[in-house]
């Protein structure tokens, strides 16, 4: 006999199956009902998300919902998983290409960008940001601290996209002049 | 068709270009160092039941008495000189159902008797840790480059998104076939995409460690506060006593911390400044039902009390601090929770794994490069291994040992020349290691071997073992050239006479 005590528990798992399973009926679907399928689907999630949140606390329904939900998922798509016959073609092994000397230092200039000087111009907004927030100091050196690598990794990517590398790079120069005023006027 | 489920195509295809172009050139960057930080993070959610494994015949209770604890705490104090520094006891817990002293850079079980037992040794599971908390590099360093890892991880997250505008489109779709690259992409596309709120936490969190003093270096200087200005802001005063060195009344403690807090769980005592007039306890309790790591509670040398740390009501910033661990670890709601991050801690590993290969895929062309990336890929998990069964079998591991054993792996990957090959040797030499692990643990602890502190890690192996098996059984395929070079020679070798005599069913 199961206790009392894990129903909403064990309702929130059906949720988060029944919602991953109605969106896999909707992704799947051709007919005219895939949108009350696909919303039906969000609407459980949340809900089991919500239900545990009442029980345990936002953050543990949060967590709750970006931990089962993704294995909810994976384990639908091991069962829709196709089995294809391995492709032909295996290409045998060539000596390695010697690198060009322009591209390595392409490369190295933009790691350059990437790393160390995206992570010293991401402190500045970092801070800034938390600064134009209406919250303690403790609060506001916390957030910085936590959105830090964030920004870090949006410039990044920024950076690694760019064919002109140094726009990225004089855009988040520039956003570190401007996150000056909030910590100069806090 | 299958249909949408969110509205996308909403990227123009020039960025979305660029940003694959970035994706893969991050990926590409990080690839071999994330995999290993990934690979460690997933088998570090264990880190207790490694420890208890490691040491599998260590008595386990969950029982302990305050004053009997108090007996070992004072005579640790009265045996050390005024240089004894902090004096840990770290309390038993469903985890970790052990209970040790820490003095001078060296641990003890504690005897049910109270007296100190044998010397607490999980080497290997702190290896583990070092790896993935600093790629065994100088600690500030490695701390550092494991935290921009986590920034990467954001950036690649991020990048993901923008470049695969088709994502949620093929949102349950996986095409399995031998290494195929729609394989390949289907696993990490669908890996990624699902675990990207988990990924990203992670990223945060993981980030956070190493971030945290650098950038409490920038807002001192910003702030004009000094650091230790800061830290306090964070953590808390701490007490300043000045009192007679007396008895530590820690059984007066535990029964003061009852009354403050009936809920709360002890999970370690600290003796700060012990043996000095400025000596205090502290007891750091779990909070049921709460995301932070505990709170601490602060008593006198007398049992008094004399207040919290104020994590617990604190405010929010000082919770999110003191919930970091446990989030980026999964250390907060038994056993299922940590098993959730493993697997999806696996599935990060796998999505760094297959990212790379999509790009080897894509080049149309192998060379020494598959062969080292096959190499790194299977030779970390055999790499890993060795420091365990030398540490199992002898009581020795080391940092050296590891990049020692893959150092000599890469070079026969890169010799040997062919990545399916390369994966095939490194599995069945893995096969070998992992069964003399199993083996030599078997002998070491005996039925213990079997027993709670150590049937997960041994069923995790045997586990293992298993998909080795199963991977190394599956029939190898052969590059294209030797292929058609060893057809050739067996077509010639059949037709000899000229009478054709392949068997039924057909020539291959």
């Amino acid at each position: 006999m199961i206790d009392s005590y894990y129903f909403p528990y064990i309702t929130s798992l059906a949720c988060t199956g029944a919602g991953m399973a109605f969106l896999f009926v909707a992704w799947k679907s051709r007919i005219h009902l895939k949108d009350a399928y696909s919303l039906t689907g969000w609407v459980l999630l949340l809900y089991s998300a919500f239900a545990l949140s009442a029980l345990d606390g936002w953050v543990f329904g949060l967590v709750y919902l970006i931990t089962t939900v993704p294995l909810a998922a994976f384990f639908i798509v091991v069962l829709n998983a196709e089995s294809r016959s391995p492709a032909a073609a295996w290409p045998a092994n060539v000596p390695l290409a010697r690198p060009r000397l322009r591209s390595a230092l392409g490369h190295v200039g933009r790691f350059s960008l990437i790393v160390p000087f995206a992570l010293f111009t991401s402190i500045l907004p970092s801070v800034g940001l938390g600064f134009l927030l209406p919250m303690s100091e403790l609060n506001q050196m916390v957030f910085a601290v936590c959105a830090m690598p964030l920004i870090w990794g949006v410039a990044a990517s920024a950076i690694a996209a760019s064919e002109r590398p140094l726009a990225p790079a004089t855009i988040m120069l520039l956003l570190s002049a401007v996150s000056l005023i909030p910590i100069y006027f806090r | 068709m299958p249909t949408q489920l969110l509205p996308t195509q909403l990227l123009p295809p020039k960025l979305v270009k660029k940003q694959l172009t970035g994706h893969s050139w991050t990926g590409l960057m990080t690839g071999a160092l994330m995999y290993l930080v990934c690979l460690t993070g997933a088998l570090c959610v264990f880190y207790p039941e490694l420890q208890r494994w490691e040491q599998a015949d260590v008595r386990e209770s969950l029982e302990y008495d305050p004053a009997l604890l108090e007996e070992s705490l004072n005579s640790v104090v009265a045996g050390s000189g005024a240089d004894l520094g902090p004096v840990y006891i770290y309390l038993p817990y469903e985890a970790y159902p052990r209970l040790y002293l820490w003095a001078q850079e060296e641990s003890r079980f504690f005897d049910s008797d109270g007296s100190a037992g044998e010397p607490v040794a999980a080497d290997w599971t702190d290896f583990l840790i070092n790896m993935h908390v600093y790629l065994t590099l100088p600690r500030t360093y490695g701390m550092i480059l494991v935290s921009a890892l986590g920034a990467m991880l954001c950036a690649l997250i991020v990048s993901g998104f923008l470049s695969h505008p088709g994502l949620i489109k093929e949102a349950f779709k996986l095409r399995l076939g031998s290494g195929t690259r729609l394989e390949q992409v289907d696993l990490h596309n669908r890996l990624s995409v699902w675990g990207a709120p988990f990924h990203l936490l992670i990223a945060v969190t993981g980030a956070y460690f190493g971030l945290a003093l650098p950038m409490l270096a920038a807002l001192g200087a910003i702030s004009g506060k000094s650091q230790e200005e800061l830290l306090t802001d964070v953590f808390g005063e701490t007490p300043v006593l000045e009192r007679q060195v007396s008895r530590v009344r820690l059984a007066t403690a535990f029964e003061n911390l009852g009354q403050v807090d009936p809920d709360a769980e002890p999970r370690r005592v600290i003796l700060h400044n012990a043996g000095t007039p400025r000596q205090y306890i502290e007891i750091a309790a779990a909070q049921p039902g709460r995301m932070i790591a505990g709170e601490n509670y602060r008593f006198g040398p007398a049992g008094e009390y004399l207040g919290s740390a104020g994590l617990r009501d604190g405010e929010s910033g000082r919770q999110v601090v003191f919930s970091m661990f446990n989030l980026h670890t999964g250390h907060f709601g038994g056993f299922v929770v940590k098993l959730l991050y493993a697997v999806l801690g696996l599935a990060i590993t796998v999505v760094s794994v297959t990212g790379v290969n999509i790009w080897l895929r894509k080049r149309n062309r192998s060379d020494a490069i598959n062969d080292l990336w096959a190499g790194t890929v299977w030779g970390i998990p055999l790499a890993l291994t060795i420091p365990a069964i030398t540490q199992i079998a002898f009581q020795f591991t080391s940092v050296e040992l590891f990049w020692l054993s893959l150092t000599p792996m890469l070079i026969y990957s890169a010799r040997l020349g062919d990545e399916r090959r390369v994966k095939r040797h490194l599995q069945s030499a893995s096969i070998v290691a992992v069964a003399a692990l199993l083996g030599i643990h078997l002998v070491r602890f005996g039925a213990a071997a079997f027993g709670p502190s150590a049937i997960l890690v041994n069923g995790s192996l045997m586990l293992y073992l298993a998909y080795l098996f199963w991977s190394v059984a599956k029939p190898l395929r052969l590059p294209d050239s030797v292929a058609a070079n060893r057809l050739s020679q067996r077509r010639n070798r059949a037709t000899i006479g000229g009478v054709d005599q392949w068997p039924r069913g057909g020539r291959p």
